[in-house]
C-alpha cells in the first residue's frame, strides 16, 4: 500500500510539473476543415434533426412557466459544477477551482439542490470549463474543425474533450442508473430550452443563410476561441486600410 | 571623433523616437478620440432604448430601429468588405448599386434583433484604440440571462464618427456578412447584379 501512495504523489508530482512547464497553444484565426465533404454530410444530418425534432420541441417545450424551465436548466447546470471544479484543477486555475466549488457548495444547499441559483447573485457566476479547454492550456492544438451528429460543429480537440468529459464526470460515474437518467432527462430539456430562446439566432443560421454549414462553422469556431481568450483582446480586420488605402 | 559623432547622431535618433513613440501614447490627435467613440454608443443605446420601450406598434419599432442604424453605422464601408475580392473588378455604378441594396438587406437582417434588448442596461467597460479606430467594449445585462459581451468598432474615416462592426460574445458580424456574401456571390456566378436586386428583395 504505501508504494502504491508513493508512485501516486510522484505521479500527481509529474503532471503538476508536465502542466507548469507548458504553455497553452496559440488561438488560430484561420479555419483548417480537410474533412469538409464529411462534415457537410453530418451537417445535413443535424439540420433534419432540427427540423424534425428540436425546433419543435423547443416550441413546445416554450409553453411550460418560465420559473420551471429556469429550475431545470439550474438544476443540469449544476451536475456540471464537481466536472468544472476538476477541470480548473488540471488548469491551474485555483481561483476558478474555488468559485466554482463555492457555487457548487452553495446552490446545492441553499439552492435546493441545484433548482436555484442563489450563487450568481452572490457574485459566483459560472465560471466554465472544459477539457477541451484543459487541453489547451496544456499546449495540445485546435486540430480540424468536425462537424458530428448529434454533437454538432467541434474542432478534433473539442470533441475528445467533451468524450472524456462525459467519461469521467464524477456525477455519472459514481451515481445509479436513475440518478443518471435524471441527469440526462434535465441536460436534454436544457439544450431544448436553449434552442427556444436562441430560436431567433439559430433558425436565421441554420434555414435563412445560403450556407448554413459555412455560417455554422464561422459561429462555433469564433465562440469557442473566444471562451479560450478569457477576456484578451482579439484582433479584427480593419476594413476601411483594407478598401481605402489600397 | 567619428564615434562620437555617432553615438550623438544615436542619441538625437532615439531620442525623437522616444518623443514620436511617448505622444503617440499620449495624445492619439490624428486618429478618432476615445471619448467621441464611446459618446456615440451612448447615443445608440439611449435612442434604441427610448424606441423599445416606446410601446408603439412593432413595425413603428422595426422602422425606427432600422432609422437609427442607418444613421450610426457605416453600411457602405461594410458592403464593400464583404465583396472581397469582387470590389476591384465592380464598375463604380454597380457598386453604388450594390451599396443601397446591402443597406435594405443589413437593415432588414439586424436591426429588429435589437428589440431582443428591452428591459436590457448596457455599460462602457472600457475603449481601446485600435489602429484608426477606436474599440468600445461593453456589456449587456438582460434579466434572467448571464451578462454578455458586446464590442462595438467604431471609426470617422468616413467623415463622421460611425460604427462598422459589431462583435457579441466572440461573434464577428462582419465576418459572417463576409462569408454570407461570399456565398451569394459564388451561388449567383459572382454576378453582383443579381446579388444586388436579390439583396433588394430579400425579406
Amino acid at each position: 500500500m504505501p508504494v502504491i501512495t508513493k508512485l501516486c504523489s510522484i505521479c500527481l508530482c509529474l503532471i503538476l510539473m508536465f502542466i507548469a512547464s507548458c504553455g497553452s497553444a496559440p488561438i488560430k484565426t484561420t479555419i483548417d476543415d480537410p474533412g469538409e465533404p464529411i462534415n457537410r454530410q453530418f451537417h445535413k444530418v443535424n439540420r433534419g434533426l432540427d427540423r424534425i425534432a428540436l425546433r419543435p420541441a423547443s416550441k413546445v417545450y416554450q409553453v411550460v412557466p418560465k420559473p420551471i424551465r429556469a429550475g431545470v436548466s439550474n438544476f443540469a447546470s449544476n451536475l456540471k459544477g464537481p466536472g468544472m471544479i476538476i477541470n480548473d484543477i488540471f488548469q491551474l486555475k485555483l481561483i476558478d477551482a474555488g468559485s466554482n466549488s463555492a457555487r457548487l457548495v452553495v446552490n446545492t444547499t441553499i439552492g435546493l439542490g441545484g433548482i436555484f441559483d442563489p450563487a450568481s447573485n452572490l457574485g459566483l457566476p459560472e465560471r466554465k470549463s472544459d477539457f477541451g479547454e484543459t487541453l489547451h492550456v496544456w499546449g495540445i492544438g485546435e486540430g480540424a474543425y468536425v462537424e458530428l451528429p448529434l454533437l454538432g460543429p467541434g474542432t478534433t480537440r473539442h470533441t475528445v474533450g467533451k468524450l472524456v468529459d462525459f467519461a469521467t464526470n464524477p456525477i455519472r460515474v459514481f451515481s445509479e442508473t436513475s440518478e443518471q437518467q435524471i441527469s440526462m432527462v434535465a441536460g436534454t430539456l436544457k439544450a431544448v430550452d436553449q434552442r427556444g430562446r436562441f430560436s431567433e439566432l439559430v433558425d436565421s443560421i441554420m434555414y435563412d443563410s445560403e450556407d448554413s454549414y459555412a455560417q455554422a462553422r464561422l459561429l462555433y469556431l469564433q465562440q469557442r476561441r473566444e471562451f479560450l481568450r478569457k477576456g484578451g483582446d482579439g484582433e479584427y480586420l480593419d476594413p476601411y486600410s483594407d478598401v481605402y488605402d489600397k | 571623433m567619428f564615434l562620437e559623432n555617432l553615438s550623438f547622431r544615436r542619441l538625437i535618433i532615439s531620442g525623437l523616437f522616444f518623443v514620436v513613440y511617448y505622444l503617440e501614447g499620449v495624445s492619439p490627435s490624428y486618429s478618432l478620440e476615445k471619448v467621441k467613440a464611446e459618446n456615440l454608443i451612448r447615443n445608440i443605446s439611449y435612442e434604441v432604448n427610448k424606441v423599445i420601450s416606446s410601446g408603439i406598434d412593432e413595425d413603428t419599432v422595426i422602422f425606427e430601429l432600422e432609422h437609427i442604424f442607418k444613421k450610426y453605422a457605416d453600411t457602405d464601408i461594410m458592403a464593400l468588405t464583404t465583396l472581397g475580392a469582387t470590389r476591384r473588378i465592380a464598375s463604380p455604378s454597380q457598386l453604388e448599386e450594390f451599396k443601397k441594396a446591402f443597406q435594405i438587406y443589413f437593415l432588414n437582417k439586424y436591426a429588429r434583433r435589437f428589440r431582443e434588448l428591452r428591459d436590457g442596461k448596457i455599460s462602457i467597460v472600457s475603449s481601446r484604440s485600435v489602429k484608426s479606430s477606436v474599440e468600445v467594449k461593453t456589456r449587456i445585462r438582460l434579466i434572467d440571462w448571464a451578462p454578455f459581451e458586446v464590442i462595438w468598432l467604431v471609426s470617422d474615416r468616413s467623415g463622421e464618427v460611425k460604427i462598422f462592426n459589431i462583435i457579441i460574445d466572440g461573434i464577428n458580424l462582419l465576418s459572417s456578412e463576409r462569408t454570407e456574401i461570399g456565398v451569394m456571390l459564388d451561388n449567383r456566378k459572382g454576378n453582383i447584379d443579381v446579388l444586388s436586386s436579390d439583396l433588394r428583395s430579400m425579406n
